[in-house]
């Protein structure tokens, strides 16, 4: 098995882990009993992993429709004595947040912890928001480790400091620990609590108002206590770089790493004080650890927040050490922080000069190279799709259709030739959005929503925008999978999250029992059959649902290959009049054009056929 | 601070990741520290990918610009992309043969020829290594195993601080049992193809 070690491993043992593996041990070796996420990166390898070890390691893992749902399922089971488990992507808190809140207020009676990963500079999301503010929005304590060590190591701490408070603890991690790979040392596993008792506690886990202005009180009494931990805590701790440094810094998560070898790089020396319990911030210690240092340098990735809470608290306490942050340091309040943007920042602030490679620098390409954004994969079944819009579109010469996008690599569609993506905020957007453009607006609506973002979040969208009439052609675009995150399952599977057979919900069947008048399911690869089913959808006066029903290419290919079943297309040159209809409406990348004619890469091309049907020549038709 | 900073730059599925986490386990295997830096999620969609490796005493899993001692690139344009990354004693191996992005095709910059490209490199850097991995994997009959020839030509360029058995025995480890000699020829094709000089 895959990730055996992470079952097996014993104490003292070490692995090479990325930080979200790290984070799967660490929650092993915390005795976590329940584990529930959605899919989201920088988070998804967390799923994973637990996909393949949970029952081997007598876990109980699932993959819930969204973050809200599978924050709850931790939060109850945490609840009744369960030690719990939920990750997600920093938007993903967003969605978990209602509850999030109010779990705070509840509390918990085993550990309950919330993995937040944040993706600051947006490498695969759509903001790059700060989730630190939800541990002050919540009044909830926070971890942020740096390296899959401290990852791993943090689980066990989290559990601990969630039972000691009763309180759920919010532990984030950005893109660079997650994606981080390191070596790891095992600790010993604590022995999995699986099921409990829930035992009824009506005035703690009912937050009626008579409750809850109560629970509001006790919660930050719990947070003071939550400071006191805070305050001596062994994973807040000064590391000395260098020696005799006169300047502090502080700091939290993997700034931390930046920030030591910028000071090595620049051979300055320095005393960093890193936060492991980041909040609340132990301001006492600061305090006395301003007067060690001339001066206190806050160095963190994203919005000013702890250096907003150690001046606010140097002001009230008269402190006179000069504290710098983003402002006086000129450290950037967008995207995420390296040695480079570190090196320059203390650079600057010292008076030296940054570190020069000895044998300077190369000198980049002259003229512009050519770009390599991601783009949907040969056969992918969603350029069937875009194309068959773009065609029923042309030929009933909808003027200026609106195209709401949604969360998922259909996004992708946003690219040339297709151009369909117009609007996006969130997932599930597609839906709710378009009744916005229909009520505001006379232009044509057309959605795109993925499998699993219709059952993360387009179930009561798609009711609303049922009952209010308005008028959209909704694709649910059904590859089948999870594809973006990495192929997870999700509700209109035949398994789920550990491989179990599972229930399988029809999208077609829910929205007919929605009532959306017009319902048709159509295989994108048949581009003809597609082409007519959206000038049909067009004309309906209302809510159209098609569903774009065909396999992830990825997903069959695996299985061609695996059961040898393997065909390619070819262009036949003699035939080709150099049209390029094939490059410039399917856009493929097995597509590319030599001496004016199209050529298919036999390497690339996953026979999906796509092509073939649209050249208007037929010089397209499978290898012989 | 002392640390060998390997850079990859490749194609989303290329097995860059792979490639470079067994360089990371051999190395922690030999005692010596690994970071590692991935790029996962979005961008593995046949759009460019990088993989920052670096070993021994540093923190930061990202290489910081201008200091990788060694650029692995997975394909031409992409190791001309990473040069940030390169200072004129960079060592580069690179694959030759061109993957063209759809880009090209719809009419955005046009995919330099691989001789100018090479060119360029050679001027910038202390030596580029021109591997034609793909090709020789083929020839192997593992065609899958293009990365494993690319870590066989920066174990032969000698940068690495680490024993080429290391890395016959941690691929033991890594790949399955029944395409492991398959893996160690293509570790040997790479290593031979790097060991004299450019």
């Amino acid at each position: 098995m895959k990730y055996q070690a992470l079952v097996d491993g014993r104490a003292g043992d070490h692995e090479l882990l990325l930080g979200n593996e790290a984070a799967v041990r660490g929650a092993l070796e915390a005795g976590i009993g329940v584990a529930a996420s959605y899919p989201g990166t920088p988070s998804s390898e967390i799923g994973d992993v637990f996909s393949v070890v949970a029952k081997a390691s007598g876990v109980y893992f699932e993959y819930s429709a969204n973050e809200k749902v599978a924050l709850e399922v931790a939060a109850a089971s945490a609840a009744s004595g369960v030690r719990s488990f939920t990750f997600m992507k920093h938007v993903g808190l967003n969605v978990a947040s209602d509850s999030f809140m109010t779990t705070a207020y509840v509390g918990t009676r085993a550990g309950l912890v919330v993995l937040s990963a944040d993706d600051p500079s947006t490498h695969s999301s759509q903001n790059e928001q700060d989730n630190r503010y939800y541990a002050r929005l919540a009044n909830v304590p926070m971890l942020e480790p740096a390296s899959p060590q401290e990852t791993k190591d943090y689980m066990m701490e989290a559990c601990t400091i969630s039972e000691k408070l009763e309180l759920p603890v919010l532990f984030r991690t950005t893109t660079r620990v997650a994606h981080m790979r390191g070596d790891v040392v095992f600790g010993d596993r604590r022995p999995v609590v699986r099921k409990s008792i829930f035992e009824k506690d009506p005035a703690r886990f009912v937050p009626v108002p008579a409750n809850s202005s109560r629970m509001h009180l006790k919660l930050l009494g719990r947070l003071a206590e939550a400071r006191q931990l805070s305050e001596t805590s062994s994973l807040n701790h000064v590391v000395e770089v260098g020696s005799g440094g006169k300047a502090g810094i502080v700091t939290a998560g993997g700034a931390f790493n930046y920030i030591v070898d910028a000071l090595n790089e620049l051979g300055v020396s320095a005393r960093v004080f890193k936060m492991g319990l980041s909040y609340p911030l132990p301001l006492d210690r600061i305090r006395e650890f301003s007067q060690e240092v001339e001066e206190l340098l806050v160095i963190e990735e994203l919005e000013p927040l702890m250096e907003n809470d150690i001046k606010a608290d140097f002001l009230s306490h008269g402190t006179k050490t000069p504290v710098l942050g983003k402002e006086e340091l000129l450290v950037p309040r967008v995207h995420e922080l390296s040695v480079d943007v570190v090196a320059r920042a203390l650079a600057r602030h010292f008076g030296l000069s940054v570190h020069e490679p000895s044998s300077g620098r190369a000198q980049p390409w002259s003229s512009p190279l050519p770009s390599r954004p991601p783009v949907l994969c040969p056969g992918c079944p969603h350029r069937g799709s875009y194309l068959a819009v773009r065609r029923a579109i042309r030929e009933l010469r909808i003027p200026e259709p609106v195209f709401a996008s949604d969360i998922g690599c259909y996004t992708l569609g946003m690219a040339a030739p297709f151009s369909a993506a117009d609007y996006l905020l969130s997932m599930g957007s597609s839906v709710g959005t378009a009744g916005g453009f229909d009520v505001a607006t006379d232009q044509k609506v057309f959605s795109f929503i993925g499998d699993s973002t219709f059952f993360h979040a387009g179930l009561s969208a798609l009711a609303s925008a049922v009952h209010n009439k308005h008028r959209l052609v909704l694709t649910v675009l059904d590859n089948r999978t999870t594809a973006m995150t990495g192929h997870q399952p999700n509700p209109s599977m035949l398994t789920d999250a550990v491989g179990d057979p599972a229930p399988a919900i029809s999208i077609e069947a829910v929205a007919r029992s929605m009532g959306v008048p017009f319902v048709k399911v159509i295989n994108p690869y048949r581009v003809a059959e597609a082409t007519e089913a959206y000038k049909e959808a067009a004309h309906v006066d209302g809510v159209a649902v098609i569903v774009c029903k065909q396999v992830c290419s990825l997903l069959l290919d695996r299985a061609k290959r695996a059961k040898g079943i393997w065909q390619t297309f070819q262009v036949d040159s003699s035939v080709c009049t150099g049209c390029l209809t094939c490059v410039n409406e399917v856009a493929c990348p097995a597509i590319f054009v030599s001496e004016g004619k199209a050529v298919i890469n036999q390497e690339l091309c996953d026979g999906c056929g796509v092509c073939s049907q649209v050249c208007p020549v037929h010089a397209i038709g499978v290898k012989r | 601070m002392s640390s060998l900073n390997v850079f990859f730059a490749g194609v989303g599925g290329q097995g860059i990741i792979t490639g470079a986490s067994i360089i990371a386990r051999a190395s922690i295997a030999a005692g010596l520290n690994a970071v590692m830096s991935e790029v996962h999620g979005m961008a593995q969609r046949g759009g460019s990918v990088v993989c920052e490796l670096r070993l021994g005493d540093v923190h930061s899993p990202m290489i910081p610009d201008g200091e990788a001692d060694l650029i692995i690139g997975f394909e031409p344009v992409e190791a001309v992309r990473s040069l940030s990354k390169a200072n004129h004693g960079t060592v580069i191996i690179t694959e030759v043969r061109p993957i063209i992005p759809v880009s090209v095709s719809l009419g955005g910059a046009p995919y330099p020829a691989v001789d100018d490209v090479l060119a360029y490199l050679r001027s910038q850097v202390a030596a580029v290594y021109a591997v034609p991995a793909a090709a020789m994997a083929e020839e192997i009959g593992l065609p899958q195993a293009a990365n494993v020839i690319l870590l066989g030509a920066a174990m032969g360029t000698g940068l690495i601080p680490l024993e080429l058995e290391t890395i016959r025995q941690t691929l033991a480890r890594t790949v399955p049992a029944k395409a492991l000699d398959a893996n160690l020829r293509a570790l040997q094709t790479g290593f031979d193809a790097s060991r004299e000089s450019p």
